[in-house]
């Protein structure tokens, strides 16, 4: 089968899932950058604060303290906050412009 | 030695989680966009089942695949979307210095977490921790007692004196000095159960956990108002 050293290298420990969770922010924080649309942005955000939680709960394990997941819940309840917030100023700015391309709203002044 | 099924079902699904979170970001019609983390925050529930943590993932599953995601949904549908066609890859400047600062930040936190994982092969102090977890179960107290007990300063000096111990003179220490801290005392059983979490969040963080929902309150209101205003405090001439 596979060689002991690739199964080793494949055996999931806690850098594995920093791993993945360094990829999926990485990801999130590109969407930010190049992204247009005001909603996708909010979404790469999202996606930040769920690769975070990733974190919490692999450290969590690994490190044998539930501090971690206490945190996620106060995170998640947060981004839940962020997310209503930031998609009723997206629906306001929608109203307003008729337009959710950040770029064509560079100046917000009245 | 030989893969578990673990090993073969994270890999997979962190397969899954990628694409679907590439996706995210390359799809030009939000709905997709949309759909897709839906499809990562799933897969990342998956990932907190895994990790022995079922009540952050059915919290998961609720309130970011569940409540969140419709939210996106709807406000998208709301939209009229249809003439939305961005060159995400349009070739400039500006677009080469960001494709460059994310690719960097990436290689730097996957680097530095696979530079920690061959540091971890040769000294696994996480692995320890569930061994010297295990030894000092029979002297510890109830768990349900530690919870209504104050802090104890002595303890946690030394706590923090061990860490900065192992920061000074490096990795080979932390095997044998790792001193397990209150909460490492919780069993195997224990660990990771909505009985321990609950405890800490109604013990530990209940300030926080107030606070939050006072936060909830402020976010409903705000939302509320600002959806309901027409285009902020400028009515516009059309």
């Amino acid at each position: 089968m596979l060689p002991d050293n690739l199964v080793g290298l494949l055996h999931v420990g806690l850098n594995h899932y920093l791993v993945l969770s360094g990829l999926l922010f990485s990801i999130g924080v590109f969407g930010v950058l190049v992204k247009k649309n005001a909603i996708v942005i909010l979404m790469s955000i999202e996606l930040m604060l769920n690769a975070v939680n990733l974190d919490f709960v692999a450290f969590s394990k690994y490190g044998h303290n539930i501090d971690g997941q206490a945190m996620v819940f106060f995170v998640m309840t947060i981004a839940a906050a962020e997310a209503s917030v930031g998609l009723a100023i997206a629906v306001a700015v929608f109203k307003r412009f008729k337009e959710v391309n950040i770029s064509k709203f560079e100046n917000l002044k009245g | 030695m030989a893969l578990t099924s673990e090993d073969i079902l994270f890999h997979a699904f962190a397969a899954v989680a990628t694409i679907s979170a590439i996706l995210v970001v390359f799809l030009s019609n939000p709905i997709y966009s949309a759909l897709f983390l839906a499809l990562t925050m799933s897969v990342l529930s998956i990932f907190y089942f895994m990790l022995n943590a079922p009540f952050v993932a059915v919290a998961q599953l609720t309130v970011y695949a569940g409540a969140v995601m419709v939210l996106f949904i709807m406000v998208v549908m709301l939209f009229d979307l249809k003439r939305e066609h961005e060159d995400v890859l349009k070739i400039s400047p500006v677009m080469i210095a960001k494709i460059i600062g994310a690719a960097l930040l990436c290689g730097f936190l996957v680097g530095v977490s696979w530079l920690g994982m061959s540091a971890n092969q040769n000294n696994p102090s996480t692995v320890v921790a569930p061994q010297t977890m295990a030894k000092d179960l029979d002297k510890t107290k109830p768990v349900v007692a530690m919870a209504d007990k104050p802090e104890n300063p002595d303890e946690d000096l030394t706590a923090a004196e061990q860490n900065n111990l192992v920061d000074v003179k490096g990795a080979p220490e932390t095997a044998k000095k790792d001193v397990p801290t209150k909460e490492t005392r919780l069993s195997p059983d224990e660990f990771g159960s909505t009985a321990s979490l609950s405890k800490k969040l109604f013990s530990k963080y209940v300030f926080a956990f107030e606070a939050v929902s006072l936060l909830l309150l402020v976010a409903i209101v705000g939302a509320v108002a600002l959806a309901k205003s027409r285009g902020g405090t400028h009515h516009v001439a059309r």
